[in-house]
């Protein structure tokens, strides 16, 4: 079985916590944010091909007296960038949350997730916003922690992604 | 001499094609000034048989040099004696029992002597944490401190103990492998390990220390954490106590070795960690542990310890030896019983000093009290449980008047019970005169008597009754002395017996009873020789009326 690294990042309160709560085992509680900013959980996800065990570096949110701990993404072979689709700071945030992953790790796999999902009315992620990122080459999915729609699935699209490089690193 | 320059110009050309020509005048200048033998000579110098010849004679010392200066050698070499040694084994595996047959037998002794002599250390150490005034003193002050007894325990005996050793991989975090002591209970290895390395991150983040440079010690209380990193991994021991510094080199040189042994999969690492699986034995040595009184404890005698198996030991011998004889006392009285003219035992048990026998007794034959008296018990307390009766024509069909308990047996199955009673009781098994074995006819009867008893058998059974006793009483003629009508009587009734067992009826459940000549004028003289069938429940479980 794989062993991978995946940091959770995102702005602050867009639910990266309460949307992997269910699906993670963690020995540790919350206030590792407050404290080291960083709380650690592990996830099995099931392949076709194999299983693959990610330990999931859920890194505090980034605000504007918040920087992102760049020392927390060293090493990751997966990211899991999550914004709140009704709020539009946290949408204008994503590009710049984007770019400054980007410079630390290149060709890692970045799953997308606009988070609160459930709440219909106040959705402001617009179809195209949705529509140029995904011809970005990005993985944009539409998740929501309260009922756990589309998480399960995020977890394996980026499973499958770092599967995909990991072959072709080893191929390399 | 024109040959002679003609063949060796030939042998150059053939040499020489395809070389450019600068070449070629090399080689035809080398073989005017060294001959034509100098190149079968150098073929032969590099030859691979003078090569194994060459290495053979110094292959010997070569290795003994090289594992003195350098232990490489045998590291390298150690691979492939494992696959040669595999490869024998799988070839014949005879051949490597009989080498190491000679050496098992004293290993075994010798780990189970080791064994058994730290099983005693171990259980003097308990008693006297659990007895001795110093474990009473430590529960209390365990107690006050508002720790475990156990941690109380560990911190009065032990200088330090590793109670877990975790191999990390510096970049990821992610857990390479992990051992533990068996004794302690650890939480998740592989949460530790990436939160461990998320706190190391931190501190350097938050401290502007070098990335390069990691964590060395964690303390808190008694507990420390020490991590010996390397440029890729880490190894990372809890301790609970305080770890020496030949310990902590310990540690050192396994993340050395480690670095050494796996640099190349801790350099393409992906997430597989099938590779570091083989460090178990490395991380291994490095869990240790030291005792504080560790030199006394050999010294010393462990006497609390051969004190309570000495007891133990003695209190099973009591109760063993006092089982066994009561045990020979209740096999006597079961013995003397079935010796005793007039007595029929139809069930007999053992519970614990009591013996309880189901018992018939003939009105001719000895009281229970005098029976008792004369199987004078004395450690067992016999409970009898007696039915007098008088055997004869009258008194067996008073003998075959059993029904089976109103309470658990219905009216159906009573009166099925009652059928196959008299179907049995209303049989008997008549032989010719003098004789002891029987005829055909009679022979022919025997599976359907055969298949009423385990009619009955089964009805006892779903009615949870104890199993049913057959008595047989075998019968004789007046003709003869009253030994030899005996002595008859009891040949007819044993033979009736073998025949039931032999189709299939339990033999502990069958007595034959020999009573010679019982019978008056009434019956003809073919119907005085014959054996009678009764069906009889023990006492305890049935309701058998007075005879």
């Amino acid at each position: 079985m794989l062993v991978k690294k995946v940091c959770m990042v995102g702005p602050f309160a867009v639910g990266k916590t309460s949307l992997v709560k269910r699906f993670v085992e963690s020995i540790f509680s919350d206030k590792y944010h407050t404290t080291i900013g960083v709380k650690v959980s592990k996830k099995k996800v099931e392949l076709a091909q194999e299983s693959m065990q990610m330990m999931l570096w859920d890194i505090e949110g980034v605000d504007v007296f918040t920087e992102l701990k760049s020392s927390y993404l060293r090493g990751a072979s997966g990211v899991m960038l999550v914004i709140d689709g009704t709020r539009p700071t946290t949408i204008r945030q994503l590009n710049e949350l984007l770019s400054l992953v980007r410079s630390y790790l290149q060709e890692t796999p970045v799953v997308i997730l606009a988070n609160k999902f459930d709440l219909t009315n106040e959705w402001k992620l617009s179809q195209d916003d949705a529509t140029k990122l995904r011809e970005n080459g990005l993985t944009l999915i539409e998740t929501s922690a309260k009922t756990g729609a589309g998480v399960e699935e995020a977890f394996a699209a980026l499973a499958q992604a770092m599967l995909r490089e990991c072959d072709s690193k080893t191929a390399e | 001499m024109s040959k002679l320059e003609d063949s060796p110009n030939a042998s150059i050309n053939e040499q020489t094609e395809g070389f450019p020509s600068q070449d070629n005048d090399y080689l035809r200048l080398r073989r005017l000034l060294l001959g034509a033998d100098y190149d079968s000579a150098l073929q032969s110098y590099v030859s691979k048989e003078d090569d194994a010849e060459r290495v053979a004679s110094v292959l010997a010392q070569a290795i003994r040099q090289s594992t003195r200066n350098d232990p490489a050698v045998s590291k390298a070499l150690a691979p492939l004696l494992n696959k040669a040694i595999h490869e024998s084994i799988i070839k014949n595996p005879s051949q490597i029992t009989n080498v190491i047959f000679p050496i098992m037998g004293p290993a075994i002794r010798k780990s189970v002597a080791a064994a058994l002599r730290e099983m005693v250390q171990n259980l003097n150490r308990v008693l006297e944490q659990s007895f001795s005034p110093k474990g009473i003193a430590w529960r209390y002050k365990a107690w006050r401190a508002g720790v475990s007894y156990g941690r109380y325990v560990i911190s009065q005996t032990l200088k330090f103990r590793v109670e877990q050793v975790l191999l990390v991989h510096r970049e990821t975090g992610i857990l390479l492998h992990a051992v533990a002591d068996e004794a302690v209970h650890v939480k998740d290895p592989e949460l530790l390990s990436s939160m461990l390395t998320a706190i190391q991150d931190f501190v350097c983040d938050s401290f502007d220390t070098s990335s390069e440079s990691s964590l060395e010690r964690i303390e808190m209380g008694d507990f420390a954490l020490h991590i010996c990193a390397g440029p890729a991994a880490a190894v990372a021991v809890a301790v609970r106590g305080a770890l020496g510094e030949a310990e902590l080199g310990q540690v050192n040189e396994a993340i050395e070795l480690i670095h050494q042994d796996y640099y190349q999969a801790l350099d393409t690492f992906e997430g597989d960690r099938e590779a570091f699986e083989s460090t178990e034995d490395i991380l291994r040595g490095c869990l240790v542990s030291e005792e504080l009184e560790a030199v006394t404890q050999q010294k010393r005698r462990p006497w609390l310890a051969i004190g309570f198996i000495f007891a133990l030991a003695l209190s099973l011998g009591f109760i063993s030896v006092k089982n066994w004889q009561v045990q020979t006392e209740f096999e006597r009285i079961i013995e003397l019983t079935q010796q005793e003219e007039g007595y029929i035992m139809v069930a007999s048990s053992r519970d614990g000093d009591a013996a309880n026998l189901s018992l018939f007794r003939d009105s001719n034959s000895i009281s229970e009290s005098a029976l008792l008296s004369k199987l004078s018990p004395k450690r067992l307390f016999v409970n009898m449980n007696v039915k007098t009766i008088t055997f004869g024509a009258i008194d067996t069909a008073k003998l075959n008047a059993l029904t089976l308990p109103a309470p658990v047996a219905s009216l159906d199955e009573r009166t099925q019970y009652a059928q196959l009673l008299s179907h049995i009781n209303s049989r008997a098994i008549y032989f010719a005169e003098n004789a002891t074995e029987l005829g055909s006819t009679e022979l022919e009867s025997i599976p359907a008597l055969v298949n009423a008893i385990h009619r009955v058998k089964a009805l006892n059974h779903s009615l949870k009754l104890a199993t049913p006793q057959i008595m047989l009483l075998g019968f004789a003629d007046s003709n003869g002395s009253q030994a030899a009508n005996l002595e008859v009587s009891k040949k007819r009734a044993e033979l009736v017996k073998a025949l039931l067992v032999n189709n299939g009826i339990q033999e502990s459940t069958i007595q034959a009873w020999g009573l010679g000549h019982k019978d008056g004028q009434l019956l003809s003289a073919r119907e005085k020789r014959r054996v009678t069938i009764h069906v009889v429940n023990p006492f305890t479980n049935s309701r058998t009326e007075e005879p």
